[in-house]
């Protein structure tokens, strides 16, 4: 029918076809603003001054020897990891008993995507009034009980777990729906075999349903590292890092690197930073999770 | 059969006259637009003010009344969300993109030193009150539209209740604020500092009044330890942290906002609430009644006998980019725009204004002058200034929020601010 060379040039063609608007889309808007972004690490750029003074390592050495507050904001950002990382097994149990063990389950499983689809600046707000000192409904539950008030927003050393707990609230929905999946993809037949063979509900777990999900638990794991060294929004709404920078996260710190402090230079060099923290944790998790196997 | 062939051919007529039109609509604009005589020019204006915005647009179009004076000219106006504004501009710097004539927030002036085209041949910079204190580089690169006092706003009522009178030195303003507190009825001064901006009329602004210099803050720039004891900003935080001693702010000031803030105001839970002058447009949006609101100036000197020192910051500098095209149109619009339509602008927006012969009568403000004699000192932060806060991220407003913690006491936090201040001067 056809020639060899034929068929191999309608091969390319169709490839080059199905590639060209990908290969353009992604080089525009990822590997082009990557590569500015590289290069400005590398410059004392104020983000308005056309004049862009070359200053070589400098930022990358002024953010891990001479920036304490960047690596305190860092220590924020650990506290959303552990946070979400603990829930982690909670999240997996709520999925399971959602898999079909509790009545009502499709009611429930909505309602624990819920939160995830609400918009985040809502979500903040609503704890923003749920936390607030003066008529807060927690602290008026606790006055209710004649106990003291609780400085959730204001106390430097609670501030960043009650921000932990709205990020949980909001992002655990998306997790046990995630696990969920993983769960409802199981074959049946392993699951009835293992009860035939008289195994317990923990054992069916522990030796069937773990190790066939491990990849969605690896996909959550590195979410959860992504999202909690980026998490920005809900500190920003509901705190702007305060109370004097207590509950400032790398993110925070970076934007306001770049538009308060007039500093993009230094700004893109965290971004860069942030980039290589999460590529390490993201690699170290994926091997201790892979230790045992 | 032959019915879709016509259909066809219909719309094939129908899409290729449509190409054909859009061609030359296109070509006969340009063409229209470089081969005129009166070259025809649009010029671009952005803003983020609502009030200005909506009475150039809306109560005086601004593009009819320059059309009346510049035929050639068409003005067009956007408006930049408030919040969004400042980083919207960046962004259209960078991509060579502003406006022709745009205002610039103080804030970020000397960061458009080099960007915009100086306006010091101006006639309008001429009979601007605070152009020649706001240069840049040597330069005015922006005329101020207006300027704003600080003001304490009080609940007549509450005070009625205490028998309080307005107080005309710091010690007195504490002690109106203890005997509110003692009350136990209303909170004194309500200050949301879970939003740190918000104690800018004490943290940011007292130490300038208590220099008696709207420049403080640039000479502070050119010395090495300049929060060391005796020094005005040390003293003003000393009177400041005897505020924040005196808990006048409600059980845990961290933990409210500034949206709790005004509407503890305008429920009437919060005698008294620190702000500019801008605040009593928000007042009266929110709800609050005219009858029941006083106003005076913050007085933060020790004696009565020691001068009164108010703050004028000067906002809204408009300018034209070096990037315009149309820069001598742009210039010229100015002139235009700080002549008799700024007259009526700032009489209809009762905007404090910053030209020379333009009167102002705003009775309300007006009152909070009466018995004092307050001097003006002008909020400016120069090059320098900005250089060193930019370098150790110099947050007064932060402070605000350390102190009212109280974890650390003012002394710690003033030496660790020596050396971090000395370190940036020296990078």
């Amino acid at each position: 029918m056809f020639k060899n060379t034929d068929l191999k040039m309608q091969k390319n063609l169709v490839l080059v076809t199905f590639l060209f608007i990908p290969t353009i889309l992604i080089s525009l808007f990822m590997i082009y603003p990557l590569i500015r972004l590289v290069a400005l690490s590398f410059t004392s750029w104020d983000g308005l001054n056309p004049t862009k003074t070359f200053v070589g390592l400098q930022n990358f050495k002024k953010i891990i020897f001479d920036s304490p507050e960047v690596w305190v904001s860092l220590k924020n950002n650990g506290v959303y990891f552990v946070g979400h990382l603990l829930f982690i097994p909670i999240e997996l149990f709520l999925a399971f008993l959602l898999d079909q063990r509790v009545r009502f389950s499709k009611m429930f499983k909505t309602i624990t995507f819920l939160p995830y689809i609400i918009n985040t600046v809502a979500v903040a707000c609503m704890f923003i009034f749920l936390y607030s000192s003066q008529d807060g409904v927690l602290n008026s539950m606790l006055q209710f009980f004649h106990m003291d008030k609780i400085g959730w927003l204001s106390d430097p050393k609670i501030v960043n777990y009650s921000l932990t707990g709205v990020s949980i609230w909001k992002f655990s929905g998306i997790h046990i729906i995630l696990f969920l999946a993983a769960f409802q993809s199981l074959p049946t037949d392993m699951i009835e075999a293992s009860i035939i063979d008289g195994a317990s509900t923990f054992k069916q777990f522990y030796h069937i349903v773990l190790p066939n999900i491990k990849p969605v638990v690896e996909i959550v794991l590195f979410l959860n590292v992504r999202g909690a060294l980026q998490i920005f929004d809900i500190p920003y709404v509901m705190t702007s890092g305060g109370p004097n920078h207590a509950s400032e996260t790398f993110t925070i710190q970076t934007i306001n690197t770049a538009f308060q402090y007039q500093n993009f230079g230094l700004a893109c060099a965290m971004a860069i930073v942030l980039m290589i923290i999460i590529i390490i944790f993201s690699i170290i998790q994926k091997k201790l999770f892979n230790l045992k196997g | 059969m032959v019915k879709k062939k016509l259909l066809k051919k219909l719309s094939l007529a129908l899409v290729g006259a449509t190409l054909l039109s859009i061609v030359a609509v296109g070509c006969s604009n340009t063409n229209s637009a470089s081969n005129a005589s009166d070259k025809k020019v649009t010029l671009k204006m952005a803003l983020w003010g609502d009030d200005e915005y909506k009475y150039m647009t809306e109560t005086s179009k601004i593009a009819d009344a320059y059309k009346k004076v510049h035929p050639n000219v068409t003005i067009e106006v956007e408006k930049i969300a408030k919040t969004e504004y400042d980083n919207t501009m960046k962004i259209r710097s960078t991509a060579n993109q502003l406006p022709d004539v745009f205002p610039i927030r103080q804030a970020n002036l000397s960061l458009y030193g080099d960007t915009m085209v100086p306006l010091n041949d101006l006639k309008a910079t001429e009979n601007n009150l605070y152009a020649k204190e706001t240069m840049i580089k040597g330069n005015v690169i922006g005329l101020p539209e207006a300027v704003f006092n600080e003001f304490v706003f009080y609940n007549k009522n509450i005070f009625k209740e205490y028998n309080l009178e307005i107080p005309k030195t710091w010690d007195e303003f504490l002690k109106v604020c203890q005997t509110i507190k003692d009350g136990k009825k209303y909170t004194p001064l309500a200050m949301g500092l879970k939003d740190s901006w918000v104690n800018y009329p004490l943290n940011e602004y007292m130490p300038m009044l208590e220099a008696g210099d709207g420049q403080y803050y640039n000479k502070m720039a050119t010395k090495d330890d300049p929060f060391t004891k005796g020094q005005p900003f040390y003293n003003a935080y000393t009177k400041i942290q005897k505020l924040y001693d005196a808990k006048v702010f409600g059980d845990d000031p961290l933990g409210y906002g500034w949206d709790q803030q005004r509407a503890m105001f305008v429920a009437g839970k919060a005698a008294m609430f620190a702000a500019g002058s801008w605040y009593k447009t928000d007042y009266n949006q929110n709800g609050g009644k005219d009858e029941n609101l006083g106003v005076f100036l913050l007085p933060t000197r020790n004696t009565t006998s020691d001068p009164f020192y108010t703050t004028a910051m000067t906002e809204f500098f408009w300018g034209v980019p070096k990037t315009s095209k149309n820069q001598k149109e742009a210039k010229e619009f100015l002139e235009w725009f700080f002549g008799d339509y700024y007259t009526q602008l700032v009489s209809t927006l009762s905007i404090k204004p910053t030209m020379k012969g333009v009167s102002y009568n705003d009775k309300f403000f007006t009152q909070a002058f009466d018995g004092v004699d307050a001097k003006s000192v002008t909020v400016f932060y120069d090059d320098k200034y900005n250089k060193v806060k930019n370098a150790m991220k110099f947050d007064v407003n932060g402070i605000g929020q350390q102190m009212v913690a109280g974890k650390t006491s003012l002394d710690s936090i003033m030496n660790d601010l020596n050396a971090q201040w000395k370190k940036a001067r020296g990078n």
